[in-house]
């Protein structure tokens, strides 16, 4: 079923009106959806019969400016398609509903969700990180993050080599 | 004499260095005498940061990085953000690349299985095995050194295609390894797979049911044991493997119930005997196909602004490679989203109830690799 298809079956749903738009992208379309809207989206997504995504193959975030732009890939096995459901959360109040009362995979994905970008995940039965350890300030993935200098007592000062490793962004030459 | 006998948990750690978890992982288990009570696995000591990298190097720079998240299957990793890119900038993939590549990725699918199995094996407590498999590994290393010129992280499948020909005589070699692998293999059936003690103690151990299996999205062989026909070369085909005949084992629960961990032991054995199908045909394919072995790539990789989510069938299953581009020279996010990383987290909910011993047979049977957990 293409994403077209699915947002029409979406946008039938009273619940959800305002809530969802389709982005028809150049490589893979999605559905962009509200943080308030996101989890009847996902609840209608695994319920009807006709969408019948059972599996949350992942779920992950892209920090982008203001907002944390989390990325859902559900796939169904019994219907032999996949969608990509996008929901923007705003950095000023980042949180967003727990999908773990509809997959199980979705707690560990969450987890690694919160630990590297920071979305807070609101009901979510354990909700530590899982990466990185316990003690550990700030969110990596996130685009200004500046990893520390020390971390308990090691050294972690970049060198010249390492500094000399780095891509240069916006380098035209072809 | 009515005294209450009470008894109380003990909470002991198993890892992160613990011989049978292959790599650094640590277990914290709550212990009813010899029963587990809960078991909470603390992943990330093999975190090297690995998607944050991707957004530091270029997009053919990235390729190497790839082989060290899962150095059992460097080759299907190399292939899948490969292909994710490809499908990106929409570049074209000549055909004798294509059927390198599936050799190549077979092989070492074979050669991660063998692992697999022969681990599952010694945490258990028969060694033999695990020597005897790691040596027919050895000859699966020695073909893929001939391609590539390394034994372990490959890098070469690359974007566009593969880095070097095949060298002349290679098929030659093949042929021979695949011909004497079928004998090995039952060697190793023999002493193994059906063996009544091994079979004893791997029969009916953490059954995950179909429904709980797609619940925690288990993916690759660990889903197929439990009786869920999902393999991505079947589902979404990709590269060549829609011209070529083999067949998607499933759990069929041969000495217990569907989906114990002796299903997915040896659901792993019988998708090497498709492995080596696949294998006898592609290298009939390759010896009939001429020409490039790479498509015309740019070297200075600017794909458009969008984002792509790829799912590619490698040893550990269905491995999503997520990217998203903004039209420069590095990815602006990658995210790998790995077998392994699912097949930790249903521990949680299958290990009570059984012995503490048993938790080493659990992690065996599904397989999970460490570096690739973490990334």
């Amino acid at each position: 079923m293409r994403t077209s298809e699915a947002f029409a079956l979406l946008e039938q749903q009273e619940a959800l009106k305002g809530s969802i738009e389709l982005l028809e992208g150049e490589v893979s379309p999605s559905i962009k959806v509200t943080p308030e809207g996101l989890l009847a989206t996902l609840t209608f997504c695994k319920e009807s019969p006709t969408l019948d995504y059972k599996v949350l193959a992942s779920q992950t975030g892209v920090h982008e400016g203001e907002v944390i732009n989390l990325f859902y890939h559900l796939t169904s096995y019994s219907k032999g398609h996949t969608l990509a459901i996008e929901c923007p959360v705003p950095l000023d109040n980042c949180k967003v509903d727990t999908a773990c009362g509809l997959w199980s995979a979705a707690n560990w994905l969450e987890r690694e969700t919160y630990d590297l970008l920071g979305v807070e995940f609101i009901a979510h039965p354990d909700l530590r990180r899982i990466m990185l350890p316990d003690d550990w300030e700030g969110h990596p993935l996130r685009k200004d993050y500046v990893a520390p200098l020390t971390y308990q007592g090691v050294d972690n000062h970049p060198t010249e080599l390492t500094l000399s490793f780095q891509v240069k962004k916006g380098d035209d030459d072809e | 004499m009515n005294k209450q006998l009470t008894t109380q948990y003990m909470t002991i750690n198993m890892g992160p260095q613990h011989p049978s978890t292959h790599g650094v992982i640590r277990f914290i288990v709550e212990t009813d005498g010899e029963i587990i009570h809960k078991c909470t696995p603390d992943v990330g000591y093999l975190h090297r940061s690995i998607e944050k990298i991707a957004e530091g190097v270029t997009w053919q720079g990235f390729v190497p990085y790839t082989d060290r998240v899962d150095y059992l299957c460097a080759m299907n990793a190399n292939w899948a953000y490969s292909t994710a890119v490809e499908k990106l900038i929409g570049a074209e993939v000549p055909r004798r690349a294509e059927v390198l590549r599936v050799l190549s990725a077979e092989l070492n699918r074979i050669s991660s299985h063998l692992v697999a199995i022969g681990t599952c094996a010694m945490d258990i407590g028969a060694f033999t095995p695990f020597i005897q498999l790691l040596a027919e590994r050895e000859y699966i290393n020695d073909l893929l050194e001939m391609l590539s010129g390394a034994r372990l992280t490959y890098n070469y499948i690359c974007i566009g295609g593969v880095m070097h020909d095949a060298p002349p005589g290679w098929i030659d070699k093949c042929e021979e390894f695949v011909d004497h692998f079928d004998l090995a293999m039952e060697q190793m059936n023999r002493l193994v797979t059906y063996n009544r003690i091994f079979i004893n103690r791997m029969a009916n151990l953490a059954v995950i049911p179909a429904e709980m299996a797609i619940d925690y999205n288990l993916v690759g062989p660990n889903l197929r044991a439990s009786g869920v026909k999902s393999d991505v070369r079947k589902d979404e085909p990709y590269s060549i493997y829609p011209e070529l005949d083999f067949e998607i084992p499933i759990g069929k629960g041969v000495e217990g119930e569907v989906g114990d961990s002796y299903d997915r032991f040896f659901l792993r054995c019988e998708e090497i005997r498709e492995s080596i199908k696949i294998i006898r045909q592609g290298l009939k394919l390759l010896a009939g196909t001429d020409g490039p072995i790479k498509g015309k790539v740019k070297n200075n990789i600017k794909p458009p602004v969008g984002h792509i989510y790829v799912r590619h069938e490698t040893p550990r299953g269905d491995t999503g490679y997520f990217i998203q581009s903004n039209g420069t020279t590095s990815p602006n996010r990658l995210k790998i989203r790995s077998g392994s990383f699912t097949a930790m987290s249903i521990i949680e909910a299958v290990a009570p109830g059984t012995y503490i011993a048993d938790l080493v047979a659990i992690i065996g049977s599904l397989d999970v690799v460490a570096p690739e957990l973490d990334r």
